[in-house]
């Protein structure tokens, strides 16, 4: 009897191991070429479009892209010859030489001394349309008195960006610290991903000192006496404009670009012209 | 069996559909963990605020990923398009860490993504697939039944032939019997052989002693059957029979016409003929639905007997089923236990009566 039983267990094992094996084998299912395209990038479709060509723009960073981007295709360019609008705020060490022989951006906002680096002649590729408004750079802290000094950094944790390739983030911070003679170990050298991050965890007190525009949201009304103005060595921001784009929208994108600096450092405007009211409180 | 075929097709129907979706939703997530966290990264380091960013960033991957198109391992496929009806790109911290579906790291935090997917089934190759899967199945089983059933006679062969020269010659007829007519192990046989009552049995007695080992009794109760006298009593109340001491369970129904029959015999009346198709007895089918009341039978079978009378063909088919049931329990033993007929010179019909030669009859 028992072994009659065995028997018969060991014939349904077997055929569950069979079937499951083909079950396994026949419906196993997988997804076709996933075609996700860049995430760094926000399009729209410009209105009543009267051609075909897309019109590129890089900034820095995505801050009110979509303002920007809803103003050049619901107003700037209505009507071009551009149809569709892709705006990227791509890493900077994607940059390439490629990307500025073949005028892929019409319109960029990058750090000319950047581009010469890539490609000396870029000139012959992009023409300088605006400066982008100086802003400062500071060195903020939870603490009075900041000194540009070895003392002054000894034992302090300072936060930087990891993009190698950003001024405010990483090289002017660095090379000042460079020039007044603080080499500080790499343990007091936190790294980071991006702005928000490094400023979060600023703001959690986990960082001594940062560097930072002073326009950052979450900066702006930091006390005067815990920052200290970092000098800029590099010379400033500009709008490049390529010379394969269409000259007639030429003036109405420097007024549209000019609109988006103005939303840009509105907030930094209105703090200053403010301040002195909201000192007694 | 039809049941028991459209329980495997549902089985297999399911366990295809649900790996075919799970596979492919499986399929998603390993290509978003090649591509996702370096398009992500990307985007967030040069974003202003992350949360908005990674909101923006689910919206337009669910909007890209709406329907994916599937691709199957099978010339049919079971799957025409995965659904994406759910993509959220969360820090952790904020989503619940253990629901997320694949995570990767961002500087001090980490990213995790949460998906939810639906599937689109092609129904008419799931339900062909199915349908050959349980094929296959249903031959395999077969097969090795068959494989199994020749494997245990060789089995069978080969210990009849090893255990001859160990038992002694005198019990090995016994022994072999019991091998063939029963399923007890070689150990129980060994004990039986040894049992002085058993080895006392004559032929039919053993064939009782099979006959009561195959109906699950135990093999002391067994002995108790082979050794009883050739008897029949009833326990209506219990709705079986005793037959050679052997309880055996029958249908309602047949179960009172069996007593019905035996009644007679006790009392010593004559074979029963069977009523005219056109006069039912009306008298003995009154006697028969009062028993079938007091002991809780069939409403139907009470109601036919009080309206209609007892009728040749109720008796045919209840004599049909006795036999049938009798046979089954205890196969060729039964024919000693059934209706002896012979045909009615006055009115050429067959009468019946219970074979009752040298039996002791309770009611």
């Amino acid at each position: 009897m028992q072994y009659r039983l065995l028997l018969h267990s060991a014939k349904f094992l077997l055929i569950g191991i069979i079937l499951s094996f083909i079950v396994w084998l026949i419906s196993s299912q997988q997804v076709e070429n996933l075609e996700l395209g860049q995430l760094n990038t926000y399009e729209c479709k410009v209105a009543a479009s009267q051609g075909e060509l897309d019109f590129n723009l890089y900034i820095p960073s995505n801050w009110h892209v979509f303002s920007l981007a809803d103003e050049l295709c619901r107003n700037t360019l209505k009507g071009s010859v551009y149809n569709k609008v892709m705006i990227s705020w791509q890493p900077r060490d994607t940059f390439s030489s490629e990307l500025i022989m073949k005028q892929t951006f019409n319109v960029m906002l990058y750090r000319e001394h950047a581009l010469t680096g890539l490609l000396p002649n870029w000139q012959d590729f992009y023409q300088h349309a605006l400066d982008l408004p100086n802003y400062q750079l500071y060195w903020f802290s939870h603490q009075d008195n900041i000194a540009i000094t070895p003392e002054f950094f000894a034992h302090k944790h300072v936060g930087l960006l990891a993009d190698k390739k950003s001024a405010t983030g990483y090289l002017s911070p660095l090379s000042e610290m460079s020039q007044a003679g603080i080499n500080l170990p790499a343990q007091q050298i936190h790294l980071y991903p991006n702005r928000e991050a490094l400023i979060d965890d600023f703001l959690k007190e986990k960082l001594d000192l940062i560097p930072s525009p002073d326009h950052h949201v979450d900066l702006i009304n930091w006390p005067k006496n815990k920052k200290h103005l970092l000098t800029e060595p590099y010379s400033q921001v500009g709008w490049l404009v390529s010379k394969n784009t269409e000259q007639a929208v030429l003036p109405k994108i420097k007024k549209s670009i000019t609109k988006y600096q103005k939303q840009l450092f509105s907030e930094i405007i209105q703090p200053t012209v403010r301040q002195p009211e909201s000192t007694p409180q | 069996m039809k049941i028991r075929y459209t329980l495997l097709y549902i089985l297999i129907g399911c366990c295809l559909s649900l790996h075919a979706w799970y596979s492919a939703s499986k399929s998603l997530t390993t290509t978003l963990e090649k591509t996702l966290p370096a398009l992500t990264v990307a985007s967030l380091k040069n974003s202003v605020d992350d949360r908005t960013e990674l909101s923006r960033m689910s919206s337009h991957l669910l909007a890209k990923l709406k329907l994916v198109d599937v691709v199957s391992s099978s010339p049919l496929a079971l799957l025409d398009k995965l659904e994406v009806t759910e993509l959220a790109l969360a820090k952790h911290g904020t989503a619940d860490n253990d629901q997320a579906d694949l995570s990767w790291v961002f500087g001090e935090y980490a990213i995790a993504l949460t998906l939810s997917t639906k599937p689109r089934f092609k129904l008419f190759n799931l339900m062909v697939l199915t349908l050959i899967l349980t094929l296959i199945t249903v031959l395999l089983e077969n097969l090795l039944n068959t494989v199994i059933y020749k494997a245990q006679r060789f089995f069978a062969e080969k210990k009849a032939i090893s255990a001859n020269p160990a038992t002694e010659p005198e019990y090995s007829p016994l022994y072999e019997l019991l091998n063939n007519q029963t399923e007890l192990s070689a150990n129980e046989i060994d004990t039986l052989c040894e049992n002085e009552v058993v080895k006392q049995l004559c032929a039919t007695q053993l064939q009782w002693l099979i006959a009561a080992i195959n109906n699950k009794l135990d093999i002391e109760a067994a002995i108790n059957v082979a050794t009883t006298s050739d008897s029949i009593s009833f326990d209506l109340a219990n709705q079986q029979v005793y037959i050679h001491g052997l309880a055996i369970r029958l249908a309602k129904t047949p179960l009172f016409y069996y007593y019905w029959y035996a009644q007679r015999e006790v009392n010593q009346l004559p074979p029963y003929i069977n009523p005219p198709t056109n006069k039912p007895d009306t008298q003995n089918g009154e006697q028969l639905a009062q028993l079938m009341i007091e002991y809780k039978g069939h409403q139907k079978a009470i109601r036919d007997l009080q309206e209609e009378g007892l009728k040749g063909k109720t008796l045919d088919q209840n004599r049909n089923k006795i036999k049938a049931e009798l046979q089954k329990a205890i196969g060729k033993l039964a024919e000693n236990y059934l209706f002896i007929s012979e045909r009615d010179i006055k009115t050429a019909r067959y009468k019946y009566r219970l074979n009752s030669q040298d039996k002791k009859i309770t009611l």
